[in-house]
């Protein structure tokens, strides 16, 4: 491809294990099971294993797709269906990326006003994080790679602080083990979808690897971990509320390190969720920067100009949600698209691939 | 690349300052214990104890009392305060007999809800006013909030108190198939004691159990590490253990119909004190079975008197439920008042000191 990038702007295979791992982890660990755990109550640890399972089932359906070529999904819309066609589809992709990155700084930004600054207006994060984003951005796929690299590494000493509430926790509240219908199974892997997605970011990443065919068993390693942790904070907050308790709060990861007892600091909370900037940064950023790319191979415009106008449009959007219920709506509205992202047109476009493939050999 | 950051940094500089009010820790008062009793026309009385750190390394505690219907609210009536009131430090939270009774959730929501709050807060009920405890706060060095966080702590950890918080409460007060308690204190001449553990059925205080109850319903309610007990042996000599430690394990059989529980409680324990002459093995074995005896009449009386109640402490339900399929509730509801229990108890004498 005359697109494909250059030899010294590639990054190494295993990187993609963190690339893929920092854009799935966001603001929904902060308290995802009371989503799941209405339908599954204390059975919500399998359904984190089963939705696990079917990332993994993504990834490998995602390679299928990408097929040998350095080429990411947009080349092959363009030249699968055309550029009209194609083109319409990488539009309303970008626009669901946009939709990601929205949502988990406007998330973000709402745990920071309701746990740390109640005073503070929407525009001044946002902007702080933007400014940051550019500032990534603008170093090139490179930075953003290393920007996800540490948001990883950073925030990873946290899982320590699993074990304050897992000290008043009881475990008999996971039993019994397999107590629901198959229906609230498949009711609580929908609401854990939302958790999981940010794997699509592989069908942009892809071409920038320096071994792509060998970057496979790295990628399945990312939702490894993704499914690791969610287990640990899935089984603690089992563990450590009863069922009704854990309807009742909205953020249950947070409160559950009101547990932690330091010398020097009486809520751990600010910490963590100062620290979580780190995880939620490079989501922003990937997202953007799959966005941009879809801005210079569809509409040719420069991804360093693209992505001004990019972070503008995710501003104004961020500054135009004010109350809770609306990012609980534009939460529901992203996971709804990335379910049938995911659950649909990802398995359309595998079969058509594999279809193709057979076709034009 | 270095001269772009430049604008960047002047501009963090400028957005970064004074985005929201700053709280400066020597002007902010800071509340370690708050009570909270029944006032007139049904509002909540508050009384909350401030100790305000000084330059010269002195803190000062005052107390200040006001009545309203929220307990947010007592912050506005609250006008002798400076403000802002902080609540993050608060150690303890108490109420009076009464207002327990009347509920306290009107009081705890505030703090469940503020993320400011801790979970690791310790609420205790008081017998008499909540108010007046508080204003004695003089006659303690360091003030009678951390007095009493110390005072409840070590009575979970050394002595014969279940684990509580305000974390525990909110768990057993949402949790199904479960009801909530909370340490119970008294004042007496001139001090502060704890008198036993106050029962509740949803956010109302119904019932209480003194020291002795509260020994058993520690030892069978999960594994804990319970401080001292006095028994007293057939011959008419008195025995006293420490260390006693003990591993509970309740089965729960046919739950969706007839439910039965057993319970088996193994107790380690350590002689501290024996009032007659000499501890051979036999007197050894007579402690270990008036020991067993006793735990298991006290602890059916006990569970009879939840019964009574219709209160479930021992958070039999949530344990029926672990342990049957498809739990249903409204049965065991209905059969929890005439419910099957059965204790056993099993005690072992580990060392008894260093003579015989």
């Amino acid at each position: 491809m005359e697109n494909s990038p250059r030899k010294e702007i590639l990054v190494s295979s295993f990187l993609i294990m963190f690339i893929i791992h920092s854009n799935q982890v966001g603001v929904g660990i902060l308290g995802f099971p009371r989503y799941i755990n209405q339908y599954t109550g204390q059975d919500g640890w399998i359904v984190v294993l089963i939705t696990g399972l079917i990332f993994h089932v993504f990834v490998w359906m995602m390679y299928v797709i990408l097929g040998d070529e350095r080429e990411d999904i947009i080349d092959l819309q363009k030249k699968w269906f055309g550029s009209w066609i194609g083109g319409l589809l990488n539009l309303l992709v970008m626009i669901y990326l946009l939709l990601g990155a929205v949502v988990i700084l406007r998330t973000f930004i709402e745990v920071i006003q309701a746990w740390m600054f109640p005073e503070l207006k929407t525009w001044i994060p946002v902007l702080m994080f933007l400014l940051l984003t550019y500032y990534v951005l603008a170093g090139g796929f490179r930075t953003v790679v290393g920007v996800s690299f540490f948001g990883v590494i950073f925030p990873l000493w946290l899982l320590i602080t699993a074990v304050s509430p897992a000290k008043y926790a009881s475990f008999t509240n996971l039993l019994p083990v397999f107590d629901h219908s198959l229906k609230d199974f498949v009711m609580g892997t929908k609401q854990m979808t939302l958790s999981f997605l940010g794997a699509e970011i592989l069908l942009f990443a892809y071409p920038f690897l320096k071994n792509p065919k060998s970057s496979r068993v790295w990628a399945h390693i990312g939702i490894g971990g993704t499914t690791i942790i969610y287990l640990i904070v899935m089984i603690i907050s089992i563990a450590f509320y009863s069922e009704e308790q854990l309807q009742q709060t909205i953020w249950s990861t947070l409160i559950s390190w009101k547990m932690v007892e330091l010398p020097f600091v009486e809520r751990f909370e600010y910490i963590g969720i100062t620290f979580w900037c780190f995880v939620i940064f490079p989501n922003v950023c990937l997202n953007i920067w799959a966005a941009t790319r879809i801005g210079k191979k569809t509409l040719h415009i420069k991804q360093k100009y693209f992505s001004i106008v990019l972070l503008i449009v995710v501003f104004i959007s961020c500054v135009l949600i004010t109350t809770r219920e609306q990012v609980d709506m534009i939460n529901t509205i992203t996971a709804s698209i990335g379910t049938y992202f995911f659950y649909i047109y990802i398995p359309i476009i595998f079969l058509y691939a594999v279809v193709r493939r057979r076709v034009t050999r | 690349m270095s001269y772009k950051k430049i604008p960047m940094i002047l501009l963090m500089c400028i957005v970064l300052t004074a985005c929201v009010s700053t709280e400066i820790i020597d002007e902010v008062p800071v509340v370690f214990i708050a009570g909270y009793d029944k006032g007139s026309d049904d509002k909540i009385k508050g009384t909350i104890s401030l100790q305000r750190f000084k330059p010269n390394q002195e803190v000062e505690t005052r107390t200040f009392q006001a009545e309203a219907r929220t307990s947010k609210g007592l912050r506005n009536q609250l006008s002798g305060v400076p403000k802002p009131i902080t609540i993050g430090k608060m150690a303890v939270m108490l109420f009076g007999e009464e207002e327990a009774e009347h509920g306290v959730l009107r009081v705890l929501d505030s703090f469940l809800r503020d993320p400011a709050s801790g979970r690791l807060t310790y609420v205790g009920v008081v017998e008499g006013s909540a108010g007046d405890l508080i204003k004695e706060e003089d006659e303690y060095l360091q003030g009678i909030g951390p007095f009493l966080q110390i005072l409840i702590r070590q009575s979970i950890e050394y002595g014969n108190m279940p684990q509580n918080n305000l974390h525990f409460f909110d768990y057993k007060y949402y949790g199904k198939g479960m009801d909530p308690y909370m340490p119970l204190l008294k004042k007496n001449e001139n001090e502060i004691v704890i008198s036993g553990l106050a029962l509740f059925k949803g956010e109302k205080m119904v019932g209480k159990l003194d020291l002795e109850e509260m020994f058993m319903f520690t030892l069978i309610n999960r594994k804990h590490k319970a401080g001292l007990f006095e028994i007293t042996l057939p011959d008419g000599n008195y025995a006293t253990l420490y260390k006693v430690i003990s591993d509970v394990s309740y089965k729960v059989s046919d739950g969706n119909k007839t439910p039965k529980v057993s319970i088996e409680v193994d107790i380690n324990a350590n002689i501290a004190q024996y009032t007659g002459d000499k501890l051979d093995k036999r007197i050894k074995n007579d402690i270990v079975d008036a020991f067993e005896k006793k735990i298991e009449q006290d602890s059916m009386k006990l569970i009879k008197k939840f019964q009574e109640l219709q209160i479930d402490p021992l958070a039999l339900g949530d344990r029926a439920r672990s342990q049957t399929r498809k739990f249903d509730f409204s049965n065991w509801e209905n059969h929890y008042p005439t419910l099957n229990i059965s204790v056993k108890a099993n005690a072992d004498i580990m060392e008894s000191g260093v003579i015989d």
